[in-house]
Protein backbone atom coordinates (compact mmCIF):
# COMPACT_ATOMS: atom_id res chain seq x y z
CA UNK A 1 0.00 0.00 0.00
CA UNK A 2 1.32 3.65 -0.49
CA UNK A 3 2.07 5.67 1.82
CA UNK A 4 1.97 9.47 1.86
CA UNK A 5 4.20 11.68 3.63
CA UNK A 6 1.88 15.31 3.98
CA UNK A 7 4.79 16.96 5.87
CA UNK A 8 7.75 16.47 2.67
CA UNK A 9 5.17 18.06 0.09
CA UNK A 10 5.62 21.94 0.32
CA UNK A 11 2.71 24.21 -0.52
CA UNK A 12 4.46 27.20 -3.59
CA UNK A 13 3.15 30.81 -3.12
CA UNK A 14 -0.41 30.80 -4.37
CA UNK A 15 -0.91 27.26 -5.41
CA UNK A 16 -4.70 26.70 -4.86
CA UNK A 17 -3.97 22.82 -3.52
CA UNK A 18 -0.86 20.73 -3.24
CA UNK A 19 -0.29 18.04 -5.96
CA UNK A 20 0.88 14.95 -4.78
CA UNK A 21 3.18 12.47 -7.13
CA UNK A 22 1.86 9.44 -8.51
CA UNK A 23 2.10 6.60 -5.71
CA UNK A 24 1.15 2.89 -6.22
CA UNK A 25 -0.78 1.32 -9.04
CA UNK A 26 -4.16 0.54 -6.87
CA UNK A 27 -5.26 4.29 -6.70
CA UNK A 28 -3.36 7.34 -8.02
CA UNK A 29 -3.72 10.85 -5.83
CA UNK A 30 -4.61 13.44 -8.28
CA UNK A 31 -4.76 16.38 -5.44
CA UNK A 32 -5.51 17.68 -1.51
CA UNK A 33 -7.11 20.89 -1.78
CA UNK A 34 -7.52 23.33 1.08
CA UNK A 35 -11.01 23.66 2.61
CA UNK A 36 -12.71 25.55 5.69
CA UNK A 37 -11.90 24.08 8.83
CA UNK A 38 -13.12 20.21 9.91
CA UNK A 39 -14.13 18.75 6.35
CA UNK A 40 -16.84 15.85 6.86
CA UNK A 41 -18.37 15.25 3.68
CA UNK A 42 -19.13 16.38 0.63
CA UNK A 43 -21.98 16.61 -1.89
CA UNK A 44 -21.82 17.48 -6.28
CA UNK A 45 -23.85 19.40 -8.02
CA UNK A 46 -23.03 17.78 -11.41
CA UNK A 47 -24.82 19.89 -14.12
CA UNK A 48 -22.14 22.87 -12.72
CA UNK A 49 -18.94 20.41 -11.42
CA UNK A 50 -18.77 22.06 -8.30
CA UNK A 51 -18.30 19.98 -4.63
CA UNK A 52 -20.41 21.53 -1.81
CA UNK A 53 -17.64 20.56 0.96
CA UNK A 54 -19.02 20.53 4.68
CA UNK A 55 -16.62 22.57 6.67
CA UNK A 56 -17.98 21.50 9.97
CA UNK A 57 -15.66 24.11 12.23
CA UNK A 58 -15.65 26.94 10.06
CA UNK A 59 -19.29 26.48 9.98
CA UNK A 60 -19.33 26.93 5.90
CA UNK A 61 -19.55 24.70 2.60
CA UNK A 62 -16.48 25.29 1.00
CA UNK A 63 -16.88 25.45 -2.95
CA UNK A 64 -14.20 23.47 -5.21
CA UNK A 65 -14.02 23.59 -8.81
CA UNK A 66 -13.99 20.24 -9.48
CA UNK A 67 -12.33 20.70 -12.79
CA UNK A 68 -9.86 23.42 -11.53
CA UNK A 69 -9.51 21.38 -8.43
CA UNK A 70 -10.11 24.70 -6.39
CA UNK A 71 -12.21 26.39 -3.94
CA UNK A 72 -14.45 28.80 -5.94
CA UNK A 73 -17.02 30.63 -3.25
CA UNK A 74 -17.84 29.55 0.41
CA UNK A 75 -21.28 29.84 1.93
CA UNK A 76 -22.14 30.41 5.44
CA UNK A 77 -24.55 28.32 7.52
CA UNK A 78 -25.66 27.54 10.93
CA UNK A 79 -23.44 26.07 13.93
CA UNK A 80 -21.82 22.39 13.16
CA UNK A 81 -23.21 21.46 9.68
CA UNK A 82 -23.10 18.03 9.28
CA UNK A 83 -24.62 16.21 6.18
CA UNK A 84 -25.91 17.17 2.63
CA UNK A 85 -28.07 16.07 -0.45
CA UNK A 86 -28.48 17.55 -3.74
CA UNK A 87 -32.18 17.39 -5.44
CA UNK A 88 -30.76 18.03 -9.17
CA UNK A 89 -34.24 18.24 -9.99
CA UNK A 90 -35.07 21.50 -8.44
CA UNK A 91 -31.64 22.77 -7.79
CA UNK A 92 -31.43 22.58 -4.33
CA UNK A 93 -29.12 21.52 -1.77
CA UNK A 94 -30.00 20.59 1.72
CA UNK A 95 -27.90 20.91 4.68
CA UNK A 96 -28.16 19.47 8.34
CA UNK A 97 -27.72 22.54 11.08
CA UNK A 98 -26.93 19.76 13.34
CA UNK A 99 -26.65 22.56 16.73
CA UNK A 100 -29.47 25.05 14.99
CA UNK A 101 -31.65 21.83 14.61
CA UNK A 102 -32.81 23.03 11.34
CA UNK A 103 -32.54 21.47 7.83
CA UNK A 104 -30.92 24.70 5.30
CA UNK A 105 -31.83 24.88 1.49
CA UNK A 106 -29.52 26.46 -0.21
CA UNK A 107 -30.39 27.21 -4.31
CA UNK A 108 -27.46 26.10 -6.21
CA UNK A 109 -27.62 28.63 -8.87
CA UNK A 110 -28.01 31.81 -6.51
CA UNK A 111 -25.79 30.16 -4.13
CA UNK A 112 -27.41 30.87 -0.87
CA UNK A 113 -29.73 29.85 1.43
CA UNK A 114 -33.25 30.48 0.65
CA UNK A 115 -35.78 28.72 3.41
CA UNK A 116 -34.87 26.42 6.31
CA UNK A 117 -37.38 23.52 8.12
CA UNK A 118 -37.35 22.70 11.68
CA UNK A 119 -36.27 19.35 12.97
CA UNK A 120 -36.08 17.73 16.11
CA UNK A 121 -33.29 18.10 18.03
CA UNK A 122 -29.77 17.53 16.28
CA UNK A 123 -30.11 16.63 13.11
CA UNK A 124 -27.30 14.63 11.63
CA UNK A 125 -27.68 12.60 8.51
CA UNK A 126 -29.80 13.37 5.61
CA UNK A 127 -31.15 11.04 2.38
CA UNK A 128 -33.36 11.84 -0.79
CA UNK A 129 -35.64 9.68 -2.17
CA UNK A 130 -35.95 11.37 -5.47
CA UNK A 131 -38.58 9.87 -7.10
CA UNK A 132 -41.09 9.92 -3.96
CA UNK A 133 -40.03 13.70 -3.19
CA UNK A 134 -39.37 12.78 0.22
CA UNK A 135 -36.56 14.15 2.18
CA UNK A 136 -35.26 11.80 5.63
CA UNK A 137 -32.99 13.01 8.42
CA UNK A 138 -31.75 11.25 11.53
CA UNK A 139 -32.02 13.17 14.80
CA UNK A 140 -29.67 12.08 16.95
CA UNK A 141 -31.11 13.82 20.55
CA UNK A 142 -34.84 13.50 18.99
CA UNK A 143 -34.31 10.04 18.51
CA UNK A 144 -36.35 9.88 15.71
CA UNK A 145 -36.94 10.02 11.37
CA UNK A 146 -38.07 13.05 10.27
CA UNK A 147 -39.56 13.15 7.07
CA UNK A 148 -40.19 15.91 4.99
CA UNK A 149 -41.52 16.87 1.74
CA UNK A 150 -39.12 18.34 -0.23
CA UNK A 151 -41.18 20.30 -2.60
CA UNK A 152 -43.64 21.71 -0.18
CA UNK A 153 -40.66 21.75 2.31
CA UNK A 154 -43.16 20.58 5.08
CA UNK A 155 -42.26 18.39 7.62
CA UNK A 156 -44.87 15.05 7.11
CA UNK A 157 -43.62 12.86 9.75
CA UNK A 158 -41.31 11.63 12.89
CA UNK A 159 -41.21 8.01 13.01
CA UNK A 160 -39.81 6.94 16.84
CA UNK A 161 -35.97 5.42 16.05
CA UNK A 162 -33.48 5.42 18.87
CA UNK A 163 -30.45 7.91 20.62
CA UNK A 164 -27.76 8.48 18.12
CA UNK A 165 -30.40 8.31 15.15
CA UNK A 166 -28.18 9.66 12.23
CA UNK A 167 -27.18 7.96 8.87
CA UNK A 168 -30.30 6.83 6.71
CA UNK A 169 -30.84 5.32 3.43
CA UNK A 170 -33.57 4.45 1.03
CA UNK A 171 -34.19 1.15 -0.60
CA UNK A 172 -36.61 2.94 -2.56
CA UNK A 173 -37.93 -0.19 -4.41
CA UNK A 174 -39.56 -1.72 -1.49
CA UNK A 175 -40.06 1.48 0.42
CA UNK A 176 -38.06 0.68 3.18
CA UNK A 177 -36.29 3.55 5.41
CA UNK A 178 -33.02 2.38 7.01
CA UNK A 179 -31.87 4.83 10.04
CA UNK A 180 -28.42 3.82 12.51
CA UNK A 181 -28.79 4.77 16.19
CA UNK A 182 -25.16 5.63 16.66
CA UNK A 183 -25.44 5.68 20.51
CA UNK A 184 -27.29 2.47 20.77
CA UNK A 185 -25.80 0.16 18.12
CA UNK A 186 -28.89 -0.75 16.27
CA UNK A 187 -30.68 0.26 13.40
CA UNK A 188 -34.24 1.20 12.58
CA UNK A 189 -35.93 -0.08 9.90
CA UNK A 190 -38.93 2.15 8.84
CA UNK A 191 -42.33 1.52 5.84
CA UNK A 192 -41.90 4.68 4.13
CA UNK A 193 -45.97 4.59 3.44
CA UNK A 194 -46.80 4.34 6.68
CA UNK A 195 -44.20 6.17 8.50
CA UNK A 196 -43.84 3.63 11.19
CA UNK A 197 -41.08 1.52 12.46
CA UNK A 198 -41.29 -2.32 11.22
CA UNK A 199 -37.96 -3.76 12.76
CA UNK A 200 -34.91 -2.92 14.52
CA UNK A 201 -31.45 -4.72 13.57
CA UNK A 202 -28.15 -5.26 16.04
CA UNK A 203 -25.07 -3.47 14.28
CA UNK A 204 -21.52 -3.02 15.97
CA UNK A 205 -21.01 -0.17 17.67
CA UNK A 206 -20.98 3.51 16.72
CA UNK A 207 -23.02 2.82 13.56
CA UNK A 208 -22.89 5.86 11.42
CA UNK A 209 -22.86 6.51 7.71
CA UNK A 210 -25.72 4.57 5.64
CA UNK A 211 -26.01 4.26 2.15
CA UNK A 212 -28.16 1.62 -0.08
CA UNK A 213 -26.49 0.26 -2.77
CA UNK A 214 -29.25 -1.37 -5.92
CA UNK A 215 -26.31 -2.92 -7.61
CA UNK A 216 -25.77 -5.45 -4.83
CA UNK A 217 -29.59 -4.87 -3.32
CA UNK A 218 -28.21 -4.20 0.41
CA UNK A 219 -28.24 -1.01 2.51
CA UNK A 220 -24.26 -0.75 4.05
CA UNK A 221 -23.32 0.99 7.52
CA UNK A 222 -20.20 1.64 8.81
CA UNK A 223 -19.67 0.93 12.78
CA UNK A 224 -17.16 3.25 14.22
CA UNK A 225 -16.48 2.26 17.20
CA UNK A 226 -15.77 -1.63 16.07
CA UNK A 227 -13.68 -0.78 12.75
CA UNK A 228 -16.49 -3.36 10.32
CA UNK A 229 -19.12 -2.34 7.73
CA UNK A 230 -22.63 -4.11 7.96
CA UNK A 231 -24.36 -5.51 4.97
CA UNK A 232 -27.96 -5.50 5.19
CA UNK A 233 -29.04 -7.69 2.69
CA UNK A 234 -32.46 -6.32 1.46
CA UNK A 235 -34.00 -9.15 0.36
CA UNK A 236 -34.09 -10.80 3.43
CA UNK A 237 -34.00 -7.73 6.03
CA UNK A 238 -30.97 -9.20 7.85
CA UNK A 239 -27.42 -8.72 7.95
CA UNK A 240 -26.12 -10.57 5.65
CA UNK A 241 -21.87 -9.77 6.57
CA UNK A 242 -20.32 -7.76 8.86
CA UNK A 243 -16.34 -6.58 7.11
CA UNK A 244 -13.49 -5.44 8.90
CA UNK A 245 -12.29 -2.46 7.73
CA UNK A 246 -9.57 0.46 8.85
CA UNK A 247 -9.47 2.06 12.39
CA UNK A 248 -13.14 4.68 12.94
CA UNK A 249 -14.57 4.33 9.84
CA UNK A 250 -17.30 7.26 9.92
CA UNK A 251 -18.24 8.26 6.80
CA UNK A 252 -18.87 5.47 3.47
CA UNK A 253 -20.55 5.97 -0.22
CA UNK A 254 -20.83 3.90 -3.12
CA UNK A 255 -18.30 3.95 -6.52
CA UNK A 256 -20.70 5.44 -9.35
CA UNK A 257 -21.34 1.75 -11.03
CA UNK A 258 -22.03 0.82 -7.37
CA UNK A 259 -19.66 -2.79 -7.37
CA UNK A 260 -17.65 -1.91 -5.01
CA UNK A 261 -17.94 0.34 -1.02
CA UNK A 262 -15.53 3.51 -0.15
CA UNK A 263 -15.24 4.27 3.57
CA UNK A 264 -13.22 7.08 5.25
CA UNK A 265 -11.34 5.95 8.40
CA UNK A 266 -11.19 8.89 10.70
CA UNK A 267 -8.45 6.98 13.07
CA UNK A 268 -6.05 6.33 10.44
CA UNK A 269 -5.99 8.12 7.37
CA UNK A 270 -7.02 5.77 5.15
CA UNK A 271 -10.24 4.17 2.78
CA UNK A 272 -11.00 1.06 2.27
CA UNK A 273 -12.50 -0.38 -0.48
CA UNK A 274 -14.86 -3.06 -0.58
CA UNK A 275 -16.12 -5.60 -3.19
CA UNK A 276 -19.86 -4.99 -3.14
CA UNK A 277 -20.55 -8.58 -4.55
CA UNK A 278 -17.59 -10.69 -2.66
CA UNK A 279 -17.81 -8.90 1.10
CA UNK A 280 -13.94 -8.36 1.07
CA UNK A 281 -11.94 -5.30 1.56
CA UNK A 282 -10.14 -5.28 -1.53
CA UNK A 283 -7.58 -2.06 -0.64
CA UNK A 284 -6.47 0.48 1.48
CA UNK A 285 -5.79 3.93 0.00
CA UNK A 286 -4.08 6.63 2.41
CA UNK A 287 -5.78 9.73 1.97
CA UNK A 288 -5.07 13.12 4.17
CA UNK A 289 -5.55 12.98 8.11
CA UNK A 290 -8.87 11.95 9.82
CA UNK A 291 -10.90 11.25 6.67
CA UNK A 292 -14.68 11.26 7.37
CA UNK A 293 -17.09 11.50 4.31
CA UNK A 294 -16.54 10.44 0.58
CA UNK A 295 -18.01 10.68 -2.46
CA UNK A 296 -17.58 9.44 -6.10
CA UNK A 297 -18.11 12.55 -8.61
CA UNK A 298 -20.23 11.43 -11.22
CA UNK A 299 -18.60 13.34 -13.89
CA UNK A 300 -15.17 11.69 -13.60
CA UNK A 301 -15.51 8.62 -10.99
CA UNK A 302 -13.29 10.12 -8.94
CA UNK A 303 -13.32 9.57 -5.54
CA UNK A 304 -13.57 12.83 -3.21
CA UNK A 305 -12.59 12.67 0.63
CA UNK A 306 -12.94 14.78 3.32
CA UNK A 307 -10.23 15.09 5.72
CA UNK A 308 -11.26 16.23 9.13
CA UNK A 309 -8.05 17.02 10.33
CA UNK A 310 -5.82 18.05 7.54
CA UNK A 311 -9.06 20.31 6.23
CA UNK A 312 -8.54 19.03 2.75
CA UNK A 313 -10.57 17.18 -0.04
CA UNK A 314 -8.63 14.48 -1.49
CA UNK A 315 -9.48 13.83 -4.85
CA UNK A 316 -8.10 10.00 -6.34
CA UNK A 317 -8.45 7.79 -9.00
CA UNK A 318 -9.26 4.40 -7.85
CA UNK A 319 -7.81 1.96 -10.94
CA UNK A 320 -8.24 -1.11 -9.30
CA UNK A 321 -10.35 -3.81 -10.55
CA UNK A 322 -10.81 -6.48 -8.03
CA UNK A 323 -9.17 -7.37 -4.76
CA UNK A 324 -5.29 -6.38 -3.94
CA UNK A 325 -3.35 -9.25 -4.12
CA UNK A 326 -1.66 -8.73 -0.74
CA UNK A 327 -4.23 -8.16 2.07
CA UNK A 328 -5.57 -4.64 2.65
CA UNK A 329 -2.98 -3.68 5.82
CA UNK A 330 -3.29 -0.20 7.42
CA UNK A 331 0.73 0.65 7.27
CA UNK A 332 2.97 -0.26 9.66
CA UNK A 333 3.15 2.15 12.34
CA UNK A 334 6.74 3.75 11.65
CA UNK A 335 8.17 4.47 15.44
CA UNK A 336 7.36 1.05 16.71
CA UNK A 337 10.11 -0.55 18.62
CA UNK A 338 11.78 2.84 18.56
CA UNK A 339 12.51 5.55 21.12
CA UNK A 340 9.23 8.32 21.91
CA UNK A 341 10.38 11.23 20.02
CA UNK A 342 9.97 13.71 23.15
CA UNK A 343 7.36 16.19 23.64
CA UNK A 344 6.61 19.34 25.30
CA UNK A 345 3.14 20.27 25.06
CA UNK A 346 0.65 22.56 26.86
CA UNK A 347 -1.18 21.02 29.29
CA UNK A 348 -4.92 21.64 29.27
CA UNK A 349 -5.50 22.89 32.68
CA UNK A 350 -2.62 24.66 33.94
CA UNK A 351 -1.91 26.50 30.69
CA UNK A 352 1.88 25.08 31.64
CA UNK A 353 4.22 23.29 29.48
CA UNK A 354 4.62 19.38 30.38
CA UNK A 355 7.63 17.54 28.88
CA UNK A 356 7.98 13.68 28.39
CA UNK A 357 11.21 13.49 30.70
CA UNK A 358 8.05 13.60 33.11
CA UNK A 359 7.08 10.64 32.37
CA UNK A 360 10.56 8.95 32.56
CA UNK A 361 10.73 5.34 33.79
CA UNK A 362 6.92 5.25 33.65
CA UNK A 363 4.64 3.08 31.36
CA UNK A 364 2.25 5.33 29.51
CA UNK A 365 -0.75 5.98 27.18
CA UNK A 366 -0.47 8.67 24.82
CA UNK A 367 -4.35 8.87 23.66
CA UNK A 368 -4.90 11.51 20.54
CA UNK A 369 -8.00 12.63 19.80
CA UNK A 370 -10.30 15.36 19.22
CA UNK A 371 -13.91 16.75 20.37
CA UNK A 372 -15.36 16.10 16.87
CA UNK B 1 -13.74 3.85 29.12
CA UNK B 2 -10.50 5.42 29.15
CA UNK B 3 -11.47 6.97 32.91
CA UNK B 4 -11.88 3.66 34.26
CA UNK B 5 -8.75 2.11 32.98
CA UNK B 6 -6.86 4.96 33.97
CA UNK B 7 -7.70 4.63 37.40
CA UNK B 8 -7.27 0.46 37.55
CA UNK B 9 -3.94 1.02 35.56
CA UNK B 10 -2.91 3.71 38.15
CA UNK B 11 -2.73 1.04 40.77
CA UNK B 12 0.55 0.04 38.76
CA UNK B 13 1.81 2.78 37.74
CA UNK B 14 0.54 2.87 34.32
CA UNK B 15 -0.27 6.44 33.27
CA UNK B 16 -2.93 7.54 30.46
CA UNK B 17 -2.09 10.90 29.02
CA UNK B 18 -4.69 12.55 26.50
CA UNK B 19 -3.20 14.64 23.58
CA UNK B 20 -6.06 16.87 21.51
CA UNK B 21 -5.22 17.52 17.74
CA UNK B 22 -6.84 18.91 15.02
CA UNK B 23 -9.75 20.89 16.85
CA UNK B 24 -9.02 24.20 14.68
CA UNK B 25 -9.67 26.93 16.40
CA UNK B 26 -10.57 27.24 20.37
CA UNK B 27 -8.94 24.04 21.00
CA UNK B 28 -8.57 24.45 24.81
CA UNK B 29 -12.47 25.62 24.89
CA UNK B 30 -13.40 22.27 22.63
CA UNK B 31 -11.17 20.33 24.74
CA UNK B 32 -12.62 21.26 27.86
CA UNK B 33 -16.15 20.75 26.92
CA UNK B 34 -15.12 17.46 25.52
CA UNK B 35 -13.57 16.30 29.26
CA UNK B 36 -16.20 18.22 31.09
CA UNK B 37 -19.24 15.75 29.25
CA UNK B 38 -17.21 12.31 29.45
CA UNK B 39 -15.43 13.22 33.21
CA UNK B 40 -12.14 12.65 32.36
CA UNK B 41 -9.88 13.73 35.21
CA UNK B 42 -6.45 12.34 33.28
CA UNK B 43 -3.83 14.64 31.76
CA UNK B 44 -5.32 16.72 28.88
CA UNK B 45 -1.69 17.96 26.29
CA UNK B 46 -2.74 20.11 23.66
CA UNK B 47 -1.19 19.74 20.18
CA UNK B 48 -2.95 22.49 18.18
CA UNK B 49 -0.54 22.35 15.43
CA UNK B 50 -0.63 18.37 15.06
CA UNK B 51 3.14 18.74 15.10
CA UNK B 52 3.64 16.49 17.60
CA UNK B 53 1.15 13.63 16.06
CA UNK B 54 2.61 13.67 12.73
CA UNK B 55 6.18 12.81 14.30
CA UNK B 56 4.66 10.00 15.75
CA UNK B 57 3.31 8.76 12.23
CA UNK B 58 -0.28 9.07 14.21
CA UNK B 59 -3.24 10.04 10.85
CA UNK B 60 -6.50 9.97 12.36
CA UNK B 61 -8.23 10.20 16.40
CA UNK B 62 -8.76 8.14 17.92
CA UNK B 63 -5.34 6.61 17.64
CA UNK B 64 -2.79 5.15 21.02
CA UNK B 65 0.62 5.13 21.70
CA UNK B 66 1.91 2.85 23.96
CA UNK B 67 5.04 3.89 26.08
CA UNK B 68 7.26 0.90 27.99
CA UNK B 69 9.00 1.35 30.93
CA UNK B 70 12.59 2.41 28.42
CA UNK B 71 10.48 4.82 26.63
CA UNK B 72 9.96 2.57 23.51
CA UNK B 73 6.71 2.67 21.17
CA UNK B 74 5.86 -0.49 22.47
CA UNK B 75 2.12 -0.05 20.56
CA UNK B 76 0.04 2.04 18.41
CA UNK B 77 -3.32 2.45 16.85
CA UNK B 78 -5.96 0.24 19.61
CA UNK B 79 -9.20 2.96 17.99
CA UNK B 80 -11.57 0.18 19.78
CA UNK B 81 -12.50 -0.11 22.99
CA UNK B 82 -11.24 -4.22 22.89
CA UNK B 83 -7.65 -3.50 21.35
CA UNK B 84 -7.26 -0.51 23.64
CA UNK B 85 -8.04 -3.08 26.49
CA UNK B 86 -5.99 -5.78 25.35
CA UNK B 87 -3.08 -3.94 24.31
CA UNK B 88 -2.75 -1.96 28.05
CA UNK B 89 -2.98 -5.49 29.37
CA UNK B 90 -0.08 -6.18 27.07
CA UNK B 91 2.00 -3.11 28.10
CA UNK B 92 0.86 -4.17 31.99
CA UNK B 93 -0.10 -7.51 32.65
CA UNK B 94 -1.30 -6.72 36.24
CA UNK B 95 -4.21 -5.15 33.98
CA UNK B 96 -5.62 -8.71 33.07
CA UNK B 97 -6.89 -9.63 36.50
CA UNK B 98 -9.08 -6.08 35.77
CA UNK B 99 -10.00 -6.87 32.32
CA UNK B 100 -13.36 -8.09 33.06
CA UNK B 101 -14.24 -5.57 35.16
CA UNK B 102 -13.18 -2.62 32.54
CA UNK B 103 -15.36 -4.41 29.62
CA UNK B 104 -18.16 -3.79 31.51
CA UNK B 105 -17.52 -0.16 31.78
CA UNK B 106 -17.69 -0.37 28.20
CA UNK B 107 -21.57 -1.07 28.13
CA UNK B 108 -21.83 1.34 30.64
CA UNK B 109 -20.99 3.86 27.52
CA UNK B 110 -22.87 3.07 24.86
CA UNK B 111 -21.44 5.79 22.69
CA UNK B 112 -18.78 2.78 22.20
CA UNK B 113 -15.90 4.94 21.41
CA UNK B 114 -12.64 4.48 23.39
CA UNK B 115 -12.65 7.38 25.83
Amino acid sequence: MAMRDIGSESMPEGAACVVPQVRASGYRLIAEVPTGLGPEGATVDRARGLAYVTSSRSHELTIVDLERLEVVGRIPVGREPTDTTVDERSRRLFVCDMRSSMIRVIDLDAQRTIATVEVPGYPSGLTLDDERRRLYCGCAAGACLAVIDVDALRLLATVPCELGAGGVAVDTRRQRAYCANMLMGTMTVIDCETHTAVDRLELGRGPCAVVANPASDSVYVCNAASDSVSRIDLETGRVAAEIPVGRGPVGMNTSLNGDRIYTGNRAEGTVSVIGAHDDREWARFAVGEAPAGCVADPRTGYLLVSNAGSSTLTVLEDRLSGPEPAPAAAAPAPLLGRPLPPFELPDLRTGKLRHSREWSERKYILNFFASW
Amino acid sequence: MIESLRRRAGQFGLDIVLVNVWEGTGAAEEAAAYCERWGIEATVLLDETAAYARTLGVRGVPTNVFVNATGTVAGFGASTSEELLQEAVRLEPGLAAARQELLATMADNPFGFAE
